[in-house]
């Protein structure tokens, strides 16, 4: 899995790319964690380009969206492919999750 | 005997003593140095022992030509070991071939032929030392040190053809004059020449014996160091900062960095300094003008893989090596914007395993002072050491971790035997078979089974997130709650929120697992289920033949508190299945990287479905086994199969 990030304004801009998986779901983890660390506040995460996802990704996901509540950041997911959203549908965290239509209007809710 | 005699009372005999005298010290000195440089100069002084015997039986003036020629053309080649511009060593054996024709024409033929081969032979000769001076000009003074003296004796390369050529033209080759005063002048200039090159070598051979002796030391401190860093766990940048400092203070260099990634990444950070490296990158006017802002910049600045000089260098494993930075067009870039003085710069590849991790520069920013071929070596050599170093420590770690990592496994696997149900238990009237296979020692899933007192089956199955001594803690949790529970009157909805309100008390955020709960009442052949976010049940309906699923709304336990779970229920006939997974089941990999799919599962279950409920979970377990085809157990696989009999 690949990540990318990009700065729009005061909101960071992760792109996730590949599977997101047992072994790479703490590489997630960590980068949100370092962009925390350097002072970012407001993250949204593109899963654009994820083709799979395991129960690894639902804890990391959770682990950013819990994080995000503890340490009072905002975060948006948004593009959820069809094996993505399955898995999401599948545990019923549709509803949980910060989910957004696309950056742009996640962009919007955060500014 | 008259031969011998006619050599002695001849002033030959001057020239005989010649000969042995060069043989000597010909000997001694290929004895000291089997270089190949000095090899070069060790034939020409076998050309100028064997061209006095040859005298004897040669006219002088070929005699000279050729053997001048070949002097020249063993000079050049001598220059191209320090620096080998191929166009001009090619031109110079040319010039060489052509002279020595020449002058074996001018000894075979006569009258104008001969003179004009003589003039051809001379122009030739002129050219021969014009392409010398040339080879010298290409040995820059960094190259190494003899590339000192050369630049140094330059003007000797093209002015003693020019002097020999005068020297011919002036005096008559047969006169006295010339045999008694020129030539020996002459022979004393190659002398004179090969004694400052010797007198060179030797010194240089003494340093690099202080050079070897100085490296060991620094070699056995360096192993020290890490031996302890190992001993002691000192952390890795301790050692690089070791690595950098010994490096740059050993060399030339004004300064030294260590770029490296973690494991994963595509980020190149510094991970240690010394000096104040100049960055090989476009540092803004804004940044430049602080005070150490460059420097704070230059630590602060990740690099990405495959982008920049830096990073270009590390995705493709290559070397830098520039004497002179400005040689190349993008370090002359940086230096025409002033965003970096660097003179010169060496940087190598770390590579721990197969894996290019980082990159150890070194770089001079005082102008003129230029890195050499010894400081090259050196950083090479660090460069080595770097990635030794890196790779056992790295090792080591892992080892560290994994014999953690497998005390843990054990206690978690002691942990979940005792968890796990000890049989199977019998119903009247239906069957129920499970099976459960961890990927690593220890397991994520969990799954319960017992008969109530009232007949009635209860079952529970579920997938922890994460592994280990938490993960066992969880189903600890969990199945503490349900047999507390269980004891007074209960529904599966309540047993689920309480199971996880339990898990999202105590534990981490991040610690959650997907549950599901069913009840089988054989007399009534009514089943219950409650799910928190796993797979809905899957049923097979044997008298229509077709599946169905049975699912109710909630998130995974452990998450929210205030999750409210729901249950639902349906009736069973004779015939029909239930069946409950986890996710190491559909999707379990095979070595394409492709998984097993509830399309594969649901067939297995077609396939089966007729037979015991044993057989059935044997059936499935196979499919899987089949299909991954030997791929490693990535995640725990759990089943159970229930199956109304009647």
């Amino acid at each position: 899995m690949d990540i990318t990030e990009e700065a729009r304004g005061a909101v960071t801009v992760l792109r996730l790319s590949g599977e997101l998986d047992l072994f790479n779901a703490k590489n997630l983890r960590q980068k949100v964690q370092e962009l925390l660390e350097s002072g970012w506040r407001k993250i949204i995460i593109d899963f654009g380009g994820v083709s799979y996802m395991d129960s690894s990704g639902v804890g990391a996901l959770l682990h950013v969206y819990a994080s995000a509540r503890a340490e009072n950041f905002e975060t948006r997911f948004v593009n959820f492919q069809k094996p993505v959203a399955r898995v999401i549908e599948l545990t019923k965290l549709t509803d949980y999750f910060p989910l957004s239509d696309s950056v742009e209007s996640a962009a919007e809710e955060l500014e | 005997m008259g031969a011998l005699f006619v050599l002695l009372s001849s002033p030959e005999w001057a020239r005989l003593l010649l000969v042995i005298i060069l043989g000597i010290y010909l000997g001694w000195t290929h004895r000291i140095y089997r270089v190949r440089s000095v090899q070069c100069l060790a034939a020409a002084l076998l050309v100028l022992a064997i061209r006095q015997p040859a005298y004897l039986f040669f006219p002088p003036l070929p005699l000279l030509l050729a053997t001048e020629s070949l002097l020249l053309l063993l000079y050049t080649r001598w220059l191209s070991c320090f620096n080998r511009e191929p166009s001009i060593f090619y031109a110079a054996h040319a010039a060489a071939a052509a002279s020595i024709s020449a002058a074996l024409g001018v000894w075979l033929t006569e009258g104008g032929m001969q003179l004009g081969l003589t003039i051809a032979g001379i122009f030739l000769f002129l050219g021969q030392g014009a392409l010398l001076f040339a080879a010298s000009l290409y040995v820059t003074k960094y190259n190494s040190e003899e590339g000192e003296v050369i630049a140094l004796h330059r003007v000797r390369f093209v002015s003693y053809p020019i002097l020999f050529v005068l020297a011919l033209i002036i005096f008559p080759e047969e006169g006295i004059f010339f045999r008694a005063v020129v030539l020996p002048l002459f022979l004393s200039y190659h002398a004179s020449f090969t004694r400052l090159y010797h007198r060179f070598g030797r010194s240089r051979q003494e340093r690099e014996r202080r050079f070897t002796r100085r490296y060991l030391d620094s070699t056995f401190d360096f192993m020290r160091t890490i031996g302890t860093a190992m001993k002691e766990r000192i952390e890795v940048d301790n050692v690089l900062d070791y690595v950098v400092s010994s490096l740059v203070d050993s060399t030339a260099a004004d300064a030294g960095v260590i770029y490296l990634r973690n494991d994963g990444e595509r980020k190149l950070s510094v991970r240690s300094e010394r000096g104040y490296f100049p960055p090989p990158y476009h540092v803004s006017p804004s940044v430049r003008s602080k005070v150490g802002g460059v420097d704070q910049y230059l630590r602060a600045t990740p690099i990405t893989l495959g982008e920049g000089i830096f990073g270009e260098a590390v995705a493709e494993n290559l070397e830098i090596r520039l004497e002179d930075a400005s040689e190349d067009s993008r370090f002359r870039e940086l230096m025409e914007d002033r965003a970096s003085t660097i003179t010169s710069i060496y940087a190598v590849p770390i590579q721990v395993g197969e894996e290019a991790r980082g990159l150890l520069s070194i770089a001079t920013t005082t102008p003129k002072k230029y890195l050499g071929r010894q400081d090259w070596d050196r950083c090479k050599v660090f460069a080595t050491y770097c990635s030794l170093m890196l790779e056992s420590l790295f090792n080591y770690l892992q080892l560290l971790e994994k014999q953690e990592m497998e005390r843990e496994v054990d206690i978690a696997a002691a942990i979940q035997r005792g968890l796990l149900p000890r049989s199977i238990p019998e119903l009247p009237g239906a069957r129920v078979a499970c099976f459960t296979s961890a990927a690593k020692g220890v397991s994520g899933d969990y799954y319960d089974l017992e008969k109530e007192p009232s007949g009635r089956l209860f079952g529970l199955v579920c997938d922890v997130s994460g592994k280990g001594i938490p993960a066992s803690l969880i189903m600890v949790v969990v199945r503490t709650i349900v047999h507390m529970e269980r004891r007074r009157e209960y529904s599966l909805s309540r047993l689920l929120s309480l199971i996880n309100r339990g898990i999202a008390e105590d534990l981490a955020v991040d610690r959650f697992a997907t549950a599901c709960i069913f009840a089988y009442d054989p007399g009534t052949r009514s089943f219950l289920f409650a799910n928190g976010g796993h797979h809905p049940a899957l049923l097979f309906r044997a008298a229509e033949g077709r599946f169905q699923e049975l699912d109710t709304p909630g998130i995974p336990v452990g998450i929210d508190e205030s999750t409210i779970y729901e249950e639902t229920s349906t009736r069973l006939e004779p015939g029909d299945l239930v069946i409950l997974y986890t996710d190491g089941i559909i999707e379990a990999q095979n070595r394409d990287g492709e998984r097993f799919r509830e399309e594969r599962l649901r067939e297995a279950i077609l396939v089966n479905g007729g037979a015991e409920a044993e057989r059935i979970v044997e059936g499935i377990t196979e499919a899987v086994r089949l299909f991954v085809d030997g791929a490693p157990q990535y995640d725990d696989q759990t089943l159970i199969v229930l199956k109304v009999t009647e």
